[in-house]
């Protein structure tokens, strides 16, 4: 038992090891990537947040990321509802194919993509970069929603209905409610694979529509310059926050809530 | 609360082209009635609550409500509260906010919400409970807050479907009571969906007794338990003996090892066959009297106020409840005489089958 808990500590710890390294490297001023930093500054920092060649990929990632969990969500619930409330000609093959996504090798997606793309002049365009990281969001948020849909009280509807809302307002004022920490969660997870995609954004995105990945790695095979090491920092805080602020807003909910204490859903 | 009548007309629900769920139901449900359906699972008795709620859509027949034909209209149009067995409650919403959502349906102002979300409590007892989120609530008072949600609009009928079935057995006989004061405070028509004969005996004006799709029989509950009138709804509510027979006319009825019964008579055929039905508890001891017949004891249950004794009489299977302390000496294997009057046998003509 004890040297299981050793071995998941020892585990745990390898993959965290690399954050243990960027992290401390990210304040380095040394000029070129070196472990461990002979000295300390916030240089690297400094030079990422005023550099239009850094700051550009990132703005451009943010919004390629909102844009992708809208329409992510726009395809995905519907696609969902379709799924588990009806019955329908091609309803397994329709699973599969949203599925398709999240088991074909991303490099082949990006190559069938860059050529298919190139064609309908999509490439280094924001829309075929939102497009792809869309297709990419798809799979897990299907996931995620029909999963949550499966377990949702039919009756709640019904009871909706008999109280005299209408189809619609059933929808805005029951169902979504109910669903919104599945909707979060989807939306969440389509943030963050956009967030982080790396190979298909080096395949379509252009100069003046790179992702902040895209920049990374150009400039990684490029100089090797210090500041990626303040960028994927910056990219990792900002991940760790998003996962981490779901939890912060349910606690803060919680400890506000009252004294008979939240039974949080 | 105005009180409403309900008729449904050879209402059918199919949903394959196998056996229909619900198989040409008719009734007549007069305003302020409470009106249980009783069945097995899989006997109809959902399916039709659901059309007139207007879940589903019967596939021919009609549905009145007040007069006025209801099944084309949809569900949230119908003015009908419906409580769920697992109560589906909105979790998101206080208590206060699901009571008050049919009245925010309806556009009601702020302050006649407040006060009617108040009264609806008030009259289930939860007045203190409106911050509260249904979570945060016993099974129990869920049942009263869905309760209080399906009567704060003035609904013309209100469809319970199970409610209390999730509900321990304290809990379950409280809650019979509460919604009995209920149903009689408001006055509203009342259609109560359940498997449990007990809670159908005790609370209904009328009891449908449900099979197959169709309704056995619709009568008071005292009717429906002496006067039974099909061999199903005999077997289903209460304990029983049914004893198939052959009538003999003049009121004589043979049963094979048995011999001839007396027991009134209904102008049948000879030789038409009959179940009957002597219920375990008309029959006593003979005492002085002169036996009906002579029971060899299996086995004797006791009850404590009551012993149930399982024998036979010839080759028919018998049960008889003795009460009181004359039944503390049953024994298994024991002959005991037995006594019962004619007019305590009722005499089910044999089904179609």
């Amino acid at each position: 038992m004890k040297s299981l808990k050793t071995l998941a500590v020892l585990i745990a710890l390898f993959i965290a090891v690399p954050l243990f390294i960027v992290v401390p490297m990210s304040f380095s001023a040394n000029a070129s990537l070196q472990f461990p930093p002979s000295a300390y500054w916030w240089g690297n920092y400094q030079h990422f947040f005023s550099d239009i060649n850094w700051m550009q990929p990132l703005f451009n990632s943010l919004y390629i990321g909102l844009a992708t969990t809208l329409l992510t969500l726009a395809l995905a619930i519907p696609a969902s509802f379709a799924l588990v409330r009806h019955y329908f000609i091609g309803r397994t093959a329709l699973n599969l194919l949203l599925m398709l996504p999240m088991i074909v090798p991303q490099i082949v997606m990006a190559l069938g993509y860059y050529l298919y793309f190139g064609r309908l002049h999509l490439t280094q365009s924001f829309t075929g970069i939102i497009i792809v990281h869309t297709c990419l969001g798809i799979p897990v948020a299907t996931l995620i929603l029909t999963a949550a849909l499966r377990s949702f009280d039919a009756n709640l509807e019904h009871a909706a209905h008999s109280l005299g809302a209408p189809a619609l307002t059933t929808f805005w004022l029951v169902t979504l409610p109910v669903l919104r920490p599945a909707v979060l969660v989807a939306g969440l997870f389509a943030f963050i694979q956009s967030f982080d995609e790396t190979v298909i954004a080096v395949f379509i995105s252009g100069r003046d529509t790179a992702t902040l990945p895209r920049q990374m790695f150009n400039s990684f095979r490029m100089e090797a310059d210090p500041v990626i090491s303040a960028a994927s920092s910056f990219l990792f805080i900002l991940v760790l926050a998003a996962l981490l602020l779901p939890l912060a807003v349910r606690l803060t909910r919680r400890s506000s809530g009252s004294a008979a204490g939240h039974l949080a859903r | 609360m105005p009180a409403r009548s309900l008729s449904l007309h050879h209402v059918v629900k199919r949903y394959d082209n196998l056996q229909p769920a619900v198989d040409g139901v008719s009734l007549q449900i007069e305003p302020g009635e409470f009106v249980s359906f009783l069945g097995p699972s899989g006997s109809g008795k959902t399916t039709t609550l659901m059309m007139i709620a207007g879940f589903q859509q019967p596939t021919s027949g009609d549905i009145h409500l007040a007069g006025r034909t209801i099944d084309k209209m949809p569900a949230h149009a119908r003015n009908i509260g419906v409580v769920f067995q697992n109560y589906a409650l909105f979790p998101h919403m206080s208590v206060a906010d699901n009571v008050g959502f049919p009245l925010r349906m309806r556009g009601l102002g702020k302050a006649e919400k407040h006060r009617k979300v108040g009264a609806a409590l008030e009259m289930v007892g939860l007045g203190a409970l409106a911050a509260r989120k249904p979570a945060q609530l016993s099974g129990g008072q869920q049942q009263r807050v869905a309760l209080a949600r399906a009567l704060v609009f003035e609904p013309d009928l209100i469809l319970l479907d199970e409610p209390l079935g999730a509900l321990d057995k304290n809990m379950r006989e409280h809650m019979q009571v509460e919604l009995k004061r209920i149903h009689r405070e408001l006055g509203v028509t009342m259609v109560y969906v359940t498997h449990d004969q007990t809670e159908a005996m005790t609370m209904s004006d009328r009891i449908a007794v449900f099979n197959q799709g169709r309704i056995e029989q619709i009568a008071a509950p005292q009717d429906m338990y002496l006067r039974p009138a099909t061999r199903f709804v005999a077997s289903f509510i209460g304990d029983n003996n049914l004893i198939s027979a052959t009538a003999l006319g003049a009121g004589r009825y043979s049963v094979a090892e048995l011999g001839p019964l007396q027991a009134c008579d209904l102008a049948l055929a000879d030789g038409s066959p009959v179940d009957l039905l002597l219920r375990p508890e008309m029959i006593r001891l003979a005492g002085d009297q002169p036996p009906c017949a002579t029971l060899r004891i299996d086995s004797a249950v006791n009850y404590g106020d009551s012993v149930l004794a399982i024998g036979r009489v010839g080759a028919t299977p018998l049960r008889v409840r003795i009460p009181g302390p004359q039944a503390r000496d049953l024994r298994a294997g024991q002959e005991v005489p037995l006594h019962w009057h004619a007019s305590d046998i009722h005499v089910i003509p044999a089904a179609r089958a």
